[in-house]
């Protein structure tokens, strides 16, 4: 019974890594591999030739080329790199200022909660929906083909705010009125308790915000026209499928700093998660 | 302080409903128009197809997967941390990925015609619904074990040894305590499912492009190609529509969830 319950585990952790790490696996050992070995599994898949697929996870030849390629002799790969970092940087940074006390806000006053109510519903609009009134707007402010014109209305998005409030409203209003007798002002107390004690909750806001706004691809398409503007989530679909070894370098390439910010958060992104769920 | 941050949002509201009737007041006709489109309504019962097939199933197996990791797995973090990762991976990657698994001389096929079955046209046919489907059940489930995790962890361990010292088996712990007091906190993974259900636009959109196979023409679908022929009325008055139906919803799952909130 032990062994057996034993085995299931292994095996149950066995299937989780092969089902959720598998393509990342896959995409990798493809990008090491030459042209010619990726003609020869792939060509079925690419060109419609005739042959079935085969696939192999250790190159036989691996080369580092397509990734050099892309590195080094791609200068777009760069400027859409670097437009990516920028937007999701300023998209954050803007996230931290607006929507902290936003959320504060919206946790201590009651009667902003029929705002929030409607804040709420906001969340749930998909963007395809505000898309018109979006683009009116920015058309307008002029900001349309720039990157504030996405800057913008991301960080007044809201669902940060949804997650930062479930942190902050989890706070006993006691504590804060313990402050306000020492003689606290309302500022101080939002600073020297708020912040403090919602750090997990700003930090986890952030990881999904980072996760949601490097992926960004609607609006980017939408109201940027300007290929040299475009977030790397973009560039994909432009390689041609004769150039699979680039773009499966490229698909790796994208995801390595999701990565990284996932190792190094994925324990606070959890807990963002999981304040979901917060006192219920 | 918030007041600031809310305005530009209000905005936005006022915009969706007074560019309903552009500068002249047409009042319901556009309603009517958009209402009485065939594409309208197609992708209205698609996307209402794909959130009442997918959001359940993934309810369901990530509540499976839940109980299974709370209860019997050592290394929690490591197997959350693990499943949680579908989440980062670039759209970019996951649908060049996909392409390969599904398309007609792809993966998929490759096993089938190995097992001597026939090939199937997975992105040409009704198949490419279930395809997207599993696609936002991998992209999701680890958010949502999550969820269910941290829902379960809130709930008392005495209740649960109380029970357990009562003589209740494993079934009727599970149905008796877990799941009525896990009910409550399925409002809110309802809500974010539905939430992160639209999302899957994005790898539907580069998939397929902006005229996949019936199946999966979604709501955002023809928002996009309205925007592209720049029908701005027909647009404002389905957003007004979709917008109507979310807040109905919303409202829906909010009674309960604000009712706790005013609780406190």
């Amino acid at each position: 019974m032990k062994k057996m319950q034993k085995a299931g585990k292994f095996i149950f952790g066995c299937m989780v890594i092969v089902v959720f790490c598998l393509p990342v696996v896959f995409l990798f050992t493809g990008s090491l591999k030459g042209t010619e070995e990726l003609r020869e599994s792939l060509g079925a898949v690419i060109s419609g030739g005739e042959g079935s697929f085969q696939w192999s996870f250790f190159p036989a030849y691996p080369t580092l080329r397509h990734y050099v390629e892309v590195v080094f002799d791609s200068p777009e790969f760069w400027t859409l790199f670097w437009n990516s970092v920028r937007m999701t940087g300023l998209i954050l940074l803007g996230q931290i200022i607006v929507g902290i006390p936003a959320a504060w806000g919206f946790a201590r006053y009651r009667f902003t909660r029929p705002v929030f109510r409607i804040y709420m519903i906001l969340m749930m609009i998909p963007f395809q929906v505000r898309m018109v009134s979006e683009y009116l707007l920015l058309r307008r402010l002029e900001l349309l083909d720039s990157l504030w014109g996405i800057v913008l209305p991301a960080v007044f998005s809201t669902y940060p705010v949804f997650i930062l409030f479930q942190f902050f409203v989890s706070i006993p209003e006691e504590v804060l009125d313990a402050a306000r007798i020492d003689g606290a002002s309302e500022t101080k107390i939002f600073l020297k308790i708020g912040v403090p004690i919602g750090k997990a909750g700003i930090c986890s806001s952030l990881m999904l915000s980072f996760v949601e706004y490097w992926n960004l691809i609607e609006q980017p398409m939408t109201f940027l026209d300007t290929k040299s503007l475009w977030p790397l989530s973009l560039y994909m679909p432009q390689i041609t499928e004769a150039r699979t070894g680039v773009s499966f370098a490229i698909s790796i390439l994208v995801m390595i700093l999701p990565f990284f910010v996932f190792l190094a958060g994925q324990e606070y992104m959890q807990k963002g998660i999981a304040a979901f769920m917060k006192d219920e | 302080m918030f007041l600031f941050s809310i305005l530009p949002f209000f905005d936005v509201v006022r915009r969706a409903f007074s560019n309903t009737s552009g500068t002249t007041f047409a009042g319901f006709r556009n309603f009517a128009t958009v209402l009485q489109n065939e594409a309208f309504l197609l992708s209205a019962k698609n996307t209402a197809r794909f959130i009442l097939t997918s959001v359940p199933l993934l309810l369901f197996l990530s509540l499976l997967m839940a109980c299974y990791i709370n209860a019997r797995i050592v290394h929690k973090g490591i197997v959350k941390a693990v499943i949680l990762f579908p989440m980062v991976i670039p759209v970019s990657t996951t649908t060049l990925f996909c392409r390969l698994l599904f398309d007609d001389a792809g993966m998929m096929n490759g096993t089938i015609r190995a097992f001597g079955g026939d090939p199937i046209r997975w992105m040409d046919s009704g198949y490419v619904f279930w395809v997207l489907v599993l696609l936002y059940i991998w992209k999701n489930i680890g958010f949502c074990v999550i969820l269910w995790c941290a829902a379960m962890d809130a709930i008392p361990k005495e209740i649960y040894e109380t029970a357990k010292l009562d003589g209740a088996g494993f079934f009727t712990r599970m149905g008796r305590i877990i799941l009525p007091i896990l009910s409550a906190s399925a409002f809110i993974i309802v809500l974010l499912l539905v939430l992160n259900s639209f999302k899957v636009f994005r790898e539907s959109y580069m998939l397929t492009g902006n005229y996949p196979h019936r199946s999966i023409y979604m709501t955002q679908n023809v928002f996009n190609n309205w925007f592209q022929s720049f029908s701005v009325e027909k647009m404002a008055a389905g957003a007004v529509i979709v917008a109507l139906v979310l807040a109905a919803f919303v409202m829906m799952l909010q009674k309960r969830l604000m009712m706790r909130l005013d609780e406190r």
